[in-house]
């Protein structure tokens, strides 16, 4: 098995390094090492955008929660209709946005378009919680998979190293185009083996476990239904929630943070470096709400009944019936689970050290750096960002597993300022960065983190963490909007309202979109309100017997399988239409770049590279670069 | 980068993305048949390397090129060793093969076929059969 398991580690190691070599013999300059040039292909970003989406997912562990708590949890996969209703709703705008105000990472958009440093600085937080916590626990669960898998021949320990090594020598050398071609083939590989590995387990293993034996899930958690609209538990670590943690509102709330997942800075990287953004809406309906969602509500059941949810190593199991069946369709399940998470560390690793060399080194630190110079700067970032990544995955990996949930929770915290950039200029600045500092705060301390800081040094929280099965994620967004509309109703109409009027004015003038008359413009939001209500919000508790136990007939009906399942299909359905409905119909996410007028509000260029450097690190720097001179002339 | 170059780039790495993919799913289905004498999973592996196939395609037609040289010497010789292989199978042990000749010669044929299909529909009759007319290819130049 050893042997097989090298090859499978080869194939994907030499693809990257062949395509890396590749792309460094192309691209000479340093920005374009930096962001492709912002010239990525559209189906680049069909391919990369799912693969991406699907892994700050993770499909490794959200396979042991349907082997944990049943269909209640195959219900969170029903998120990626979400995700992309959120892409649908700020993917394009935040595009044109770049393009208009000539900015190139996510930050310098929200920055320029609010003028306020304290939002780059937040949304730099939020790069750095995806880049180091959230892939360093990817590395981690990638390290120990892999010393699973060869039965300790391959150590924990010495897997981060090689892993950690080895990505890093393949981003220094071919820069983000490499980078995202290797997210594209990542991404293939884990939708074809997935869907491989849901025939093969159906259809080889003799009895279908699922069928046969059902899901083994944990003891007092109902497989098959939805533990109720919301339990007045304090929180995991504090009460249980009986029948299993994932309510309705716990589904709903779990939606909310997988939204902060395709708002993050780092995937809105990927598509301000695309080209043309004529792939958005594509990716959006087709791939992510349709095969994406659709792959793992349908399989995730098959495969989560043959896992062993009681053990730590839940995929042993299966791994050794597979492998006894034949050793490639072993190394199948491995290298599809690979995939996922090198996929996820790789990704936000790498796109979170480019941010930081943009918006950082490149703006403030040394805003006056050569190409080359600047390609020098970004590997030495990617060093740091790799080095610590490695030290946490590889000494402290309690860390990553603890901070990595407060990324997408402090992300969705983003949300009102892409609602202001987006749709609604009326919100403000002020309001804006209130609302996400106490839905930061909220979020916090409804997380492991917060929860911990405070009971070691003051006194235990009456709640743990997700109180009432709600996600922090929605906890800190309910918080933030309050706040942000409470402050918006004072100064809606500030003198900066001008400034932000200027980019709104031109997405009225060139950029409309077509949500048709009162009646078409109500059905639209009123069917995704529903929808959300239905899929993902209290109404879901109706799927527990709605098939099986129609209302109108006095008998159960047998469908063999559960009623939750087919609701949750039904909905999956449904919410592709409504993704379908809003990304192409209304053209939410249809780009028409005839009109689009690059550089519209860029920056004066006079101001670009000396005035936005502060004085007193301009100073810092100079300090520190002409110390060794005067200590040579003090000689 | 020419916007040539980013074009053949981005191709060439789509082309290998998919067929990574497809090469994995196709060898694991193909060796679970010739193992267990599954000819249910020998068909799929055939499948599996047609719908590689259709991608490759479908790519060639996104971007408006044709199959490089190189894949096609590359297609070429790896369908040469495995017909090659499956020769030698038949004569050699034909105990054990003869259970599978069936699915795997019309995995062969149903591949041939696919391929002739996409040549006629892009080259036309006359095109495809200048592809394989080696003899006026190589032979001496004519005057104008």
């Amino acid at each position: 098995m050893q042997g097989l398991l090298t090859i499978i580690l080869v194939l994907p190691a030499a693809y990257a390094l062949y395509m890396a070599a590749q792309v460094s013999r192309h691209v000479t300059n340093g920005p374009d090492h930096l962001d492709a040039g912002a010239s990525l292909t559209n189906w680049t970003y069909i391919f990369a955008a799912a693969g991406v989406l699907i892994a700050g997912l993770g499909p490794f562990d959200h396979l042991r929660l349907v082997a944990s708590y049943g269909f209640q949890a195959n219900m969170l996969f029903l998120s990626f209709v979400c995700m992309g209703l959120a892409g649908a709703l700020f993917q394009k705008r935040l595009w044109l946005a770049s393009r208009i105000l000539d900015a190139k990472s996510p930050g310098e958009v929200f920055a320029r378009y609010y003028d306020s440093p304290s939002i780059r600085i937040f949304m730099l937080g939020v790069a750095f919680l995806f880049a180091v916590p959230l892939a360093s626990y990817f590395l981690s669960q990638t390290a120990g998979l892999l010393a699973s898998a060869s039965s300790g021949a391959i150590s924990r320990l010495s897997a981060v190293f090689y892993i950690g090594i080895f990505t890093f020598i393949f981003a220094a050398l071919g820069g983000w185009r490499a980078v995202v071609y290797v997210t594209v083939a990542l991404s293939v590989l884990m939708g074809l083996l997935f869907i491989f590995l849901g025939g093969l387990i159906i259809t080889a293993l003799g009895d279908v476990a699922l069928f046969h034996d059902g899901l083994k899930v944990a003891q007092g958690v109902f497989a098959d239904v939805i533990p109720g609209v919301i339990q007045f538990s304090g929180g995991l670590g504090r009460s249980p929630a009986e029948g299993g943690v994932w309510t309705a509102l716990a589904i709903g709330s779990f939606a909310v943070s997988a939204v902060g997942v395709a708002i993050s800075p780092n995937f809105s990287f990927l598509g301000l470096t695309t080209k043309h953004g004529r792939g958005f809406a594509f990716s959006q309906v087709w791939v992510v709400a349709g095969i994406g969602a659709g792959i793992f509500i349908g399989l995730s059941p098959f495969i989560a009944a043959e896992l062993e949810s009681a053990k730590s190593d839940a995929f042993q199991a299966l791994f050794t019936k597979l492998s006894d069946l034949d050793g490639m369709a072993g190394a199948a399940l491995i290298l599809m689970l690979l995939s996922s998470l090198l996929l996820g560390f790789a990704y936000f690793a790498i796109s979170g050290a480019n941010i930081f060399t943009m918006e950082v080194v490149n703006r403030y630190l040394l805003p006056k750096l050569s190409s080359e110079a600047q390609r020098l700067s970004s590997r030495i970032v990617l060093a740091v960002i790799f080095a610590l990544i490695v030290v946490i995955s590889g000494f402290v990996p309690a860390l990553g597993s603890s901070f990595a949930p407060l990324a997408a929770g402090i992300s969705v915290q983003l949300f009102m300022a892409y609602l202001g950039l987006c749709w609604m200029p009326w919100l403000s600045r002020s309001a804006v960065l209130v609302g996400m500092c106490f839905g930061a705060l909220v979020v916090f301390f409804t997380e492991v983190p917060g929860l911990i800081l405070f009971d070691k040094l003051f006194v235990p929280l009456p709640w743990g963490r997700w109180p009432l099965t709600v996600h922090s994620a929605a906890w800190g967004l309910l918080v933030n909007i309050f706040f942000c509309l409470l402050v918006a109703i004072f100064n809606r109409k500030g003198a900066e309202r001008s400034h932000r009027d200027q980019l709104h004015d031109i997405f009225a003038r060139d950029h409309k979109t077509d949500f048709g008359g009162r009646a078409a413009q109500g059905a639209k939001w009123s069917l995704t309100l529903i929808w959300a209500f239905l899929a993902i919000g209290p109404g879901a508790v109706l799927g527990n017997n709605f098939f099986s136990k129609p209302i109108f007939s006095g008998s159960d009906v047998k469908l063999g399988i559960p009623s939750l399942w087919v609701w949750e299909i039904l909905f999956w359905v449904v919410g592709v239409f409504l993704v379908w409905w809003l990304a192409y119909r209304t053209q939410l996410s249809v780009i028409d770049t005839e009109r689009l007028r690059i550089g519209e509000l860029a920056e004066d260029p006079r101001l670009v590279t000396s005035a936005r450097q502060p004085l007193w690190l301009k100073q810092l720097v100079d300090r520190l670069s002409n110390r060794p001179a005067q200590t040579s002339r003090a000689r | 980068m020419t916007d040539r170059e980013l074009k053949s780039l981005d191709r060439h790495a789509l082309v290998m993305a998919l067929w990574l993919g497809f090469a994995f799913v196709a060898v694991t289905m193909l060796k679970l048949g010739i193992d267990h004498t599954n000819w249910w999973a020998l068909s799929l592996g055939f499948a599996s390397v047609l719908a590689g196939f259709i991608a490759h395609v479908l790519i060639n037609i996104v971007f408006k090129t044709l199959f490089t040289p190189r894949e096609v010497a590359l297609g070429l010789f790896v369908f040469a060793i495995c017909l090659l292989w499956f020769g030698l199978a038949v004569f050699f042990y034909p105990q054990h093969r003869f259970s599978l000749f069936l699915p795997i010669a019309l995995g062969f044929v149903a591949l041939t076929a696919a391929v002739i299909f996409t040549m006629i529909t892009w080259l036309g009759v006359r095109g495809a059969f200048e592809s394989f007319d080696i003899i006026r290819r190589f032979g001496p130049e004519k005057k104008r």
